[in-house]
């Protein structure tokens, strides 16, 4: 008789115990998820901050090159000038318009 | 050892637990009460640290020649500006930055010594200046990049295409007309910054681009444009003139290809060029148009029937009297038929054809041919002339009108004009702009030949073209303007300058030629007007052969074949050029 209560007891004890750890391991598990959602969080903040920062160097590089691309095409337009290529043509190369018989009209 | 009993693990365990969630249970309503409860002041606070209110001043879109060739174009460079709360040593500052910038050791240190927490010291500088000034590194002074206008032709087309001013405005030419489309859109852009102050990619813009303006591709042509503008100054240079304007369009469309005056200014470098230099002659100089206003006459008495080209008007011997003054020719003749009158250009005979035409026919034709009223092209500030309504118009002003005393108009109204003769009778409305471009080069505007009235008759306009060949050949007024190889159909013009509103001055003329190449099928109407040449003043003798330099250069340009040139098959030509004309290349000698 002594013996079945002991041992009802003790059922009783560990069924608690198992309640208790039950509790704690559930707690623990919503601690884990919520410290990981956090974690992840904190992680995604911290990506989209550096790609933020990769998309504005992206940026500045590829204003960069556009500022250089306008600033070549500027070059390119003020070489073009009809006044220099004039000046070029007919001081250092020596050239003249053609005179009449030297032009040639292709068919 | 003792071991632990179960119930104080359980009782540790359990007051951890307590512990931590207590604090997480802090931590969330923390959380809840900073993200939730006091987010929007809090969201302000950091908003206020971190993000900034930039001002994102657009790049003016680009302005082309008819062929995609640049006139105008924006390139980012670099401007100086100093925080003067945070320079320690204004003096010192001033003192090394003075060497570097075209501003005073004084005017430095007052702009560094400034009360204001932001101010300029120098805008839009080159590479070279910023390097050293940047080497200096003095506190406080700071760089920022800025839109500055470049025109890489320079002098090229400088009216037509205008300036505009360092904050990136029009304010002449294209650049003033078409301001709103080129211009772009100014925003304010907020831009975040960590907790370096370093600036990150705005999240509600992608590109600043996405605000650049429009380009604008005109009508002009860089080549025809430069002959012009070439002959047009040899032309002044020659005769000693105060100025000139030329330009050439097509007839077919009023497409203007070339807006040329003299003198020209730099767009590049506004600080040395004079203000009369920036008046776009072409459109605002309103003038007597002389001469080359009987082609109006004629046009309009050849509409009504009212002469033939065979007709014969006796022309007093040079000299009429018409109510109490005298009308002169520059020749004396007897007869002469109405062709002959056109290609001597005599005054008395078209004085009397005029009189036979009647002030109300002449009035209504010369209204129609858009004398009297702006051409509306695009550009501002464009002056309509002087016509007097023909209700106080005498027998004597009826004679001066139709030699083109008494009347002004602008040289692009007399082009206009013209081209409507050489078209076959249309008035076509003159336009310089040809396409609007978005800021992907894609066509959003597209501009097309207008026409305003249909003047006179094909057929009208034929025999006023046969009549204009005349002037020009052998013997005739604008014998100077005839070229090798292409019929020219043109009139000159030599008229006295109005003397302050009273009279006509005795020395000062403006000599014009006015035609249009080929005759036979009209691809340019050229216009060259030469104000106060020295020496000789006829439209004919300095005029005229500017005329033929930009309309030879431009017909060749065009490849428009001349009636005697030879057209050979393709093969045959090289053979002969490389006979001929070309070095021999080194394969082809093996």
């Amino acid at each position: 008789m002594a013996h079945a209560a002991s041992t009802s007891i003790g059922r009783a004890r560990a069924s608690e115990a198992n309640r208790g750890d039950g509790l704690v391991s559930a707690v623990l598990s919503v601690l884990v998820i919520v410290i990981s959602v956090l974690l992840f969080y904190t992680w995604s903040r911290v990506q989209v901050v550096r790609i933020g920062y990769e998309i504005f160097n992206a940026n500045s590089e590829m204003r960069k090159l556009d500022q250089e691309n306008k600033e070549l095409i500027l070059e390119i337009a003020t070489l073009k000038s009809p006044k220099r290529i004039e000046r070029i043509a007919r001081e250092e190369l020596k050239l003249l318009p053609p005179k009449e018989e030297q032009i040639i009209i292709l068919r | 050892m003792k071991k632990p009993s179960d119930k104080w693990i359980r009782f540790r365990i359990s007051t951890i637990l307590v512990f931590f969630c207590l604090v997480s249970f802090i931590i969330a309503g923390r959380a809840f009460q900073l993200q939730v409860l006091k987010r929007d002041q809090l969201c302000k606070l950091a908003e206020r640290q971190y993000k900034k209110n930039i001002p994102l001043v657009p790049k003016r879109g680009t302005i082309y020649t008819r062929g995609y060739e640049e006139l105008a174009v924006t390139v980012e460079v670099d401007s100086i500006y100093a925080e003067p709360d945070s320079i320690e040593t204004p003096k010192l500052a001033a003192k090394r930055l003075a060497s570097l910038l075209p501003l005073s050791r004084k005017e430095l240190e007052d702009n560094l010594s400034s009360s204001k927490s932001f101010v300029w010291l120098a805008r839009k500088v080159t590479p070279s200046t910023i390097e050293r000034v940047k080497s200096l590194n003095i506190r406080g002074i700071g760089f920022v990049k800025e839109n500055r206008r470049f025109y890489p032709n320079g002098e090229l087309a400088s009216h037509a295409v205008g300036f505009s001013g360092i904050d990136g405005t029009g304010l002449g030419g294209i650049e003033l007309a078409h301001d709103a489309q080129i211009k772009g859109k100014t925003e304010l852009v907020r831009a975040e910054r960590d907790a370096f102050g370093k600036r990150t990619l705005p999240r509600d813009l992608g590109f600043e681009d996405s605000l650049a303006g429009n380009s604008v591709v005109l009508t002009i042509d860089k080549t025809i444009q430069y002959t012009a503008e070439k002959e047009l100054a040899e032309a002044v240079r020659k005769s000693g003139a105060k100025g000139g304007t030329a330009i050439v369009m097509d007839p077919k469309s009023g497409e203007v290809l070339a807006m040329a005056n003299y003198p020209q200014f730099n767009p590049n470098d506004l600080s040395s060029t004079y203000q009369a230099a920036l008046k776009n002659r072409a459109i605002v100089d309103t003038y007597e148009p002389g001469s080359t206003f009987k082609v109006f006459l004629l046009a309009a008495a050849l509409e009504e029937g009212v002469v033939k080209p065979g007709d014969k008007f006796y022309c007093e011997n040079g000299s009429m009297e018409l109510a109490g003054k005298v009308i002169h020719d520059t020749h004396k003749h007897g007869t002469l038929t109405v062709r002959e009158i056109m290609k001597f250009s005599s005054n008395i005979g078209s004085a009397k054809i005029a009189a036979k035409l009647g002030k109300e026919r002449f009035y209504d034709y010369i209204t129609s041919f858009g004398f009297g009223s702006p051409t509306g092209i695009e550009l501002k500030g464009e002056g309509s002339g002087i016509l007097r309504s023909m209700k106080t118009w005498s027998k004597l002003e009826l004679a001066n009108v139709s030699f083109g005393q008494g009347v002004s108009a602008t040289p692009l109204q007399l082009t206009a004009a013209f081209s409507a003769i050489a078209n076959g009778g249309y008035l076509m409305k003159p336009y310089l702009v040809k396409d609007i471009l978005d800021r992907n080069g894609k066509v959003i505007k597209s501009n097309q030949p207008q026409i305003v009235k249909k003047v006179v008759s094909g057929e009208t306009a034929s025999k006023v073209t046969e009549m204009l060949r005349d002037a020009v050949a052998e013997g005739g007024t604008g014998s100077g303007a005839a070229l090798n190889g292409y019929d020219v159909a043109g009139k000159t013009g030599t008229a006295q300058k109005v003397s302050g509103g009273r009279g006509y001055t005795e020395n000062k003329h403006v000599a014009s030629f006015i035609g249009f190449v080929p005759a036979e099928s009209p691809e340019l109407v050229v216009l060259v007007a030469i104000d106060e040449p020295e020496g000789i003043q006829y439209g004919g003798i300095v005029a005229a052969p500017a005329f033929k330099a930009i309309a030879e250069t431009s017909l060749r340009y065009l490849n428009s074949p001349k009636k005697n040139d030879v057209e050979i098959p393709v093969g045959a030509a090289m053979k002969v050029a490389k006979a001929d004309h070309l070095p021999q290349r080194r394969g082809d000698a093996e």
